[in-house]
């Protein structure tokens, strides 16, 4: 299998919420039939407890000299077709492929009457991907409530959905969620989630603002790459971080003006 | 529908070739682009892999072609880039495609993809819109990226930077990278397939005697015309951007030839069924229209003939002879900038 080297494979599973929840939203703002995940976390350990019971009695039968490639294609359907498939798909992308690649060795080490080990390999290698899939959306429920809550705060301030902040309230959110993580002790994922906010989100948006304030972007990229970084490393307590978060809302503040004028000037594609 | 595991089974690895001689505004052997006006509407479903990129740019033509096509069903998914591939990869193995179209930031993630042989060759017709320089069979360049020498000209004399990117090593200049920064890690990574570990090994630790480290290249290009350090190593559009906001700002490109420091990357679309309605999105992709936006509101090098390159990029390149989707090969140069210590 040449898989990419990269190392999106081999994040945090907390970096894998920062994507799921980048992915959250679909073409142009809709909402994934997923957008619910604490209410239907239960749904998705039955499906996925099922589908192991189904590999389990697979692999069982094939090591009794059973043909069983007809079900492991009925379970590759299976998979198609549960909404724990989409939840993944949607939330925990990182882990998706996983997944995938765990049905297509099953499906090969039986299609070529592999040795019942492979055959086993390929089970396990299923079953953890598929309860990986699992904590990774449980951890995104707790994500997702905590941005419902967010957004209500924001549509009574704003009247923003969710679904459509700017980047800048996005980046901002992100930022409190840093000192409120690391607050609470765990400085890893507070590093992880500021530094994935300035590559998902930061990085996407400097391009128009270099040309109108290179300087702001410069300091805001110190700030994302050293300051706050540095603050953590050297174990500053939560409210000296908090303080220079609260110097950063202001230059990105003002990063949201300076987009405001650049969308206007925005010529159109066609 | 397609039976997804005899097109996986029957599909032959396509050959891949990276850039070959000299980059030019060249229009030899091509007809220029075609104008949205000509293209037959998108009707129907159509599913794309969008690999993230220039900022919401992508998303922007995306909802410019939609809006032009009304009856176009756009299913998108987002995500980076190299998570994609490995996505369409594992769907493949596993005898299922759910992509029509993969539009990616960087052509290693295609290349990646391509290997496996899921995708479609792209059609003849559809190549002759794209400069010959960058027409491959596997996938469509659609816009391109050049890594460039920024240099500060009160400090430096354009004639005293070297034209060899190994050259830099056995100087007393004052040096800006970002040894983090992605565009970076592929710059070395060209640098290390075109020279070897080994020169690549004594070139990173040469240079960082005399380097100064910047997260990002942005950063490089500032602290360059500050005067911090007499050049840097960047991308060429934070400079174009710069100076588009600061046309009085101390930073000049400079170029070296036919190595990792004057590499283009590209970014790139691939076809993973005959469904036309890919095929002609592809075509959207590569019009006057489009390829004008992306060099105007994102300064990228446009892929199809006579489009306007974006104000202030050099006009004679000379990118190296390399395989792009070898830079999918990161790994070792991670290793490799940890053990210099330059990571």
């Amino acid at each position: 299998m040449n898989r990419l080297p990269r190392p999106i494979l081999h994040t945090t599973l907390f970096v894998c919420l920062c994507l799921g929840a980048a992915g959250a939203v679909q073409a142009h703002g809709e909402l994934s039939p997923v957008d619910d995940l604490t209410a239907h976390i239960g749904d998705y350990e039955n499906e996925v407890a099922d589908m192991r019971s189904t590999v389990d009695s697979i692999v069982a039968d094939y090591a009794a000299g059973e043909a069983v490639a007809d079900r492991v294609d009925a379970l590759v359907e299976t998979w198609e077709e549960v909404e724990f498939h989409e939840a993944v798909e949607t939330h925990a992308m990182p882990l998706y492929p996983s997944i995938w690649i765990a049905l297509g060795g099953l499906r090969e080490a039986v299609d070529e009457s592999g040795a019942d080990a492979d055959v086993q390999q390929w089970q396990r290698r299923l079953e953890q991907a598929l309860y990986e899939g699992v904590g990774a959306l449980k951890l995104a429920a707790t994500q997702q409530d905590d941005e419902a809550d967010t957004a209500e705060t924001a549509a009574h301030g704003h009247g923003a959905a969710a679904d459509e902040r700017p980047t800048i309230t996005i980046i901002k959110d992100n930022l409190q969620s840093v000192v409120k993580t690391y607050r609470e002790g765990d400085a890893e994922s507070a590093q992880s989630l500021l530094h994935q906010t300035y590559i998902e989100r930061f990085e996407g948006i400097e391009g128009d603002l270099i040309e109108r304030d290179a300087d702001l972007v410069t300091d805001l990229e110190k700030d994302f790459n050293a300051t706050l970084p540095l603050l953590m490393e050297k174990q500053a307590s939560a409210d000296d971080l908090a303080a220079e978060v609260e110097k950063m809302n202001a230059k990105l503040d003002r990063a949201q003006t300076l987009l405001d004028d650049a969308a206007k000037d925005q010529s159109s594609v066609f | 529908m397609i039976d997804r595991r005899t097109l996986l089974k029957s599909a032959a690895a396509l050959g891949l070739l990276g850039p070959t001689h000299l980059w030019a505004a060249s229009n030899r052997q091509s007809i220029a682009a075609e104008s949205a006006d000509d293209l037959p509407p998108l009707v129907g479903k159509l599913s794309v892999y969008l690999g993230r990129g220039e900022g919401g740019l992508y998303d922007d033509i995306v909802a410019a072609i939609e809006k032009r096509n009304p009856e176009l069903e756009l299913s998108i998914r987002r995500a980076p880039s190299a998570a994609l591939a490995n996505t369409l990869v594992a769907e493949a193995k596993a005898g299922v495609s759910r992509a029509d179209l993969f539009w990616s930031i960087d052509a290693s993630s295609l290349g990646a993809v391509a290997a496996e042989g899921v995708s479609r060759p792209v059609p003849a017709a559809i190549r002759r819109h794209i400069k010959p320089d960058f027409r491959y069979e596997a996938w469509a360049a659609i816009s391109g990226r050049l890594r460039t020498v920024p240099y500060n000209p009160t400090r430096l004399d354009a004639a005293a930077i070297p034209d060899d990117i190994m050259a830099f090593a056995d100087t007393d200049l004052k040096i800006g990278w970002a040894p983090a920064y992605g565009a970076f890690q592929s710059f070395v990574t060209a640098m290390r397939v075109l020279e070897g570990e080994a020169r690549t090994r004594q070139w990173l630790r040469g240079v960082k005697t005399q380097a100064r480290s910047y997260a990002g290249e942005l950063g490089v290009v500032m602290a360059v015309a500050r005067g911090e350090v007499d050049l840097g190593f960047a991308n060429h559009y934070y400079t174009l951007r710069l100076k588009q906001g600061k046309p009085d700002a101390n930073v000049d490109l400079a170029l070296t030839r036919n190595d990792a420091g004057s590499l283009v990357n590209s970014s790139g679309v691939l076809l993973l069924n005959d469904n036309p309605l890919a095929a002609n999105f592809l075509r959207y992709l590569l019009t006057d229209e489009v390829q004008s936006y992306l060099a105007r509101e994102a300064y990228e090098i446009p892929m199809a003939p006579g489009v306007a390159l974006p104000q202030g990029l050099p006009e004679r390149v000379q990118p190296p002879s390399l395989d792009l989707t070898q830079l999918a090969d990161l790994k070792p140069t991670l290793d490799l900038l940890r053990e210099t210590r330059v990571l």
